[in-house]
């Protein structure tokens, strides 16, 4: 089930109403939420939600007996964990990548084999649910949550549905007090959560579907002819849709557990105003990038061995942080970029500093843009189907060919809402949405509402899938 | 609470007049609701191929889309559930492949294709709705399209030509007003043309213009490129017929210069009878009989909706007269 399909609508309304009748304990309202998110799971393809409750079984028992376990004698049930999850996900995920780059590297040794092609329908969301489990493994080991001993309050937790299939991925610690605590849809939670599920459902189906999946979409598909316009316009189109797709998931999942009384991270925060790339890290898919850092970059070092030990961290999170997003050397590649922009920045930054200091605001501005540039140019691997198409962008980009053909409406008004975009996101940069939505009156709110409302219901036309669901 | 309670009530007030009006505006220009047809409605009909047993499934392009009466195929066999899956201006054998490839499909099929149709180009013009139904459609989207189905039918702001987008381009573009159509669906996908609406004159004229381009012929596909898919459709047509399905390749009719040009593009004795030689699928070709030869086809192709069920009852008769369907229940 998809925030922006009617099913939804009717699913969200009917799980507020039972949620809240004034007759159920707290932990029956947990049974609804269960049963409500199995549902919402279940929805695309019933079979992946056994899937979903082995995973989760699996790590719940498994955490019982590390926590059970002497700190000493607790790593092989981590390890256990490690390889069910990891397993999981390289089976479900890079499984047919593996086969692939095999059968490639016995192709060089001059052996020819050929393997049947796997043909796996990839579980949605199972990098989000896989890697919500495995952080909560890696706290217990470390003894940094309790261990939770009700397997339902667990499964709810992997698989609390608003949040279940793009994220945020939420930790344990931030989950587990509202699991204990009894909680109600509240008349401000509920103006926060709808203010937000609309902003959401806008970012989604007016901004990403129909202003800038158009304008993307046939520059990136094989075979197209690409000037320079057209590799401009299209690649900062995909930057507006990646953007609205995913930011706007990410604030629907978040309106929605407002409306049921509970709080999601914020996972994005105006990420095209960064001035620099760790900036924009900490702006772009927070729950992820707080994830690789706790889980990935601190254990491996994280920059308290020096500066070359530094920067082979920086880069190895980064390139498994683009492997996570899909089994394609192109992630890699884009994730390598980063990597790469994250270790200059790193070298560079007495300098930034000090050029900061004297232009000021002008520099942080220059910042923002030459971030931009760089986090357009990284966009065209992430969206690219090869590298060929790639290159083919990135040299339409780079070097200017003739344009001989206008630019269409559609690619005009694509640029003007980008750009409208930016500007929010810049003079945004240190505003929460939440605690500004909760500060609007009545009158505010009904006509935000009601332009939200207006321009998603007039916005018709091909539903496409959240481009995150992939991951 | 009172905020909640009344940012609510102007939310819904503001939102319903504004949608209203606009609906109104459009209404008021002559535009009626239809039902837009996409990747999620075509599965609707695709599942049921494969949920009812004793489907009769359609296949085929726009000439089977428009043509077929729903109301005279229920009456003229009661013991078939028809199934519509043909599209428009997209040859069939992909949704042919996909139903052979299904081991639950039992149903008959109806499959309208013509030499063109065998083409290699052609082999996979369904496969975009085939690979959407088989990766992407869900019990949700099964649903929320059901529902959507309702929202279309009652509001000309459903269909996306009335769009703000597309709006601010006409204006930007300085474009006249949306398209009236002509053609559209019922929410089974079974169509309908209204050619005292439509310009009938305007596929004459393109197919005037490609002879023209091709100097009064259109280009020959050689027969050694176009067997190949021959073959491989007869091979469905044996997986089908082997669980007690049935397939039947039916050349459909056409008229006037339409008519000449395909002969001339696909002659029948080098090609379509030769696959008729060939595959274990019964056949008709439309031109052997006297009522469907004869066909009123306004723009040389398509039938006008008022004669459907005329249509429809001409191509049940030829099928039963000829033994290929049996009006009594048995295939």
């Amino acid at each position: 089930m998809t925030f922006d399909s009617l099913t939804f609508v009717v699913f969200f309304i009917a799980v507020v109403a039972m949620f809240n009748l004034p007759s159920l304990s707290w932990s029956a309202r947990k049974n609804v939420l269960l049963a409500a998110s199995f549902l919402f799971y279940g929805a695309w393809n019933p079979p992946f939600l056994l899937l979903l409750i082995a995973s989760a079984t699996v790590d719940w028992w498994l955490a019982l007996r590390m926590s059970a376990a002497r700190p000493t004698q607790r790593k092989p049930w981590l390890i256990l964990s490690l390889c069910a999850n990891l397993g999981l996900l390289g089976f479900f995920k890079y499984g047919d990548f593996l086969r692939a780059n095999t059968q490639s590297l016995l192709a060089l040794a001059g052996i020819d084999w050929q393997p049947a092609a796997f043909d796996i329908l990839l579980p949605v969301g199972i990098s989000f649910y896989t890697f919500q489990s495995l952080s909560y493994c890696i706290d217990v080991y470390r003894g940094d949550v309790r261990v939770q001993k009700s397997l339902r309050d667990y499964v709810l937790f992997v698989g609390f549905f608003p949040q279940l299939v793009a994220g945020p991925i939420v930790r344990y610690r931030d989950f587990s007090a509202q699991l204990h605590t009894p909680r109600r849809t509240t008349a401000d939670g509920f103006a926060l959560g709808l203010s937000l599920l609309l902003i959401g459902l806008f970012e989604k189906i007016v901004l990403a579907d129909s202003i800038f999946a158009p304008v993307a979409d046939p520059v990136f598909q094989i075979g197209a002819t690409i000037d320079s316009a057209a590799a401009w316009t299209g690649t900062i189109a995909f930057a507006g849709q990646i953007f609205c797709d995913f930011a706007g998931y990410s604030t629907c999942a978040i309106g929605c557990a407002a409306m049921l009384g509970f709080w999601l991270p914020n996972n994005f925060r105006s990420p095209y105003a960064a001035t620099g790339f760790s900036d924009f890290w900490r702006r772009w898919h927070i729950s992820l990038s707080t994830w690789l850092r706790d889980y990935l970059y601190l254990p491996l070092g994280g920059n308290r061995g020096g500066g070359l030990f530094t920067m082979r961290n920086l880069m190895l999170t980064m390139l498994l942080g683009g492997l996570w997003h899909g089994a394609a050397w192109t992630f890699v590649a884009w994730g390598a970029f980063h990597g790469l922009m994250l270790v200059v920045e790193r070298l560079a930054r007495p300098t930034i500093d000090r050029a900061s200091r004297v232009l000021g605001s002008v520099g942080t501005l220059l910042g923002g843009l030459i971030t931009l540039l760089g986090v357009l140019i990284a966009w065209v691997w992430f969206r690219a189907p090869d590298f060929a198409h790639a290159a083919q962008i990135h040299h339409a980009m780079l070097l200017p060919t003739d344009t001989s053909a206008n630019l269409s409406a559609e690619a005009k008004i694509a640029l003007i809402v980008f750009s409208l975009m930016w500007l929010m996101h810049w003079l945004w940069r240190h505003h929460d949405l939440r605690r500004w939505l909760r500060r609007r009156g009545a009158v505010a709110l009904g006509f935000i509402w009601a332009s939200l409302i207006v321009s998603i219901v007039l916005s018709p036309g091909v539903s496409r899938a959240f481009i995150y669901f992939q991951f | 609470m009172r905020r909640t309670f009344a940012a609510l009530a102007i939310a819904v007030i503001v939102a319903a007049s504004v949608l209203f009006t606009v609906e109104r505006h459009w209404r008021g220009r002559g535009y009626t609701p239809i039902i837009v047809d996409a990747p999620d409605l075509w599965s609707l009909q695709r599942a049921k191929a494969t949920s009812a047993p004793n489907a009769i499934v359609f296949l085929g392009a726009s000439r089977t889309l428009y043509a077929i009466d729903r109301d005279t195929v229920r009456s003229r066999l009661p013991q078939y559930e028809p199934v519509m899956l043909a599209m428009d201006g997209r040859y069939p054998l992909a949704t042919l492949r996909d139903l052979a490839a299904d081991a639950n499909f039992r149903g008959t099929v109806i499959c309208d294709i013509d030499g063109a149709g065998f083409a290699a180009p052609s082999l996979d013009m369904q496969k975009p709705e085939v690979d959407f139904y088989r990766h992407e459609f869900s019990p949700s989207r099964a649903a929320h399209r059901l529902m959507l189905n309702h929202w279309q039918l009652d509001a000309v702001i459903a269909r996306s030509d009335f769009s703000m987008l597309r709006s601010a381009v006409r204006w930007w573009s300085d474009e006249g007003a949306p398209f009236h159509p002509y053609q559209w669906l019922d929410r089974r996908r079974f169509g309908h043309i209204d050619f005292e609406r439509g310009d009938k004159e305007s596929q004459k004229r393109e197919l005037a213009r490609n002879l023209e381009r091709f100097g009064g012929h259109l280009p020959r596909i050689p027969f050694a490129e176009w067997w190949p898919q021959v073959e491989a459709a007869n091979g469905w047509v044996r997986t089908i017929q082997s669980r007690g399905g049935d397939v039947i390749f039916y050349a459909s009719p056409t008229s006037g210069q339409r008519r000449w040009a395909e002969e001339d593009w696909f002659p029948r004795n080098e090609y379509w009878d030769r696959m008729v030689a060939a595959t274990t699928a019964k056949t008709l070709f439309a031109l052997d009989v006297p009522t469907l030869r004869d066909f009123p086809l306004p723009d040389d192709s398509h039938v006008d909706y008022r004669q459907k069920p005329a249509y429809t009852h001409a191509l049940i008769d030829a099928l039963i007269d000829r033994g290929l369907l049996q009006s009594d229940g048995g295939k």
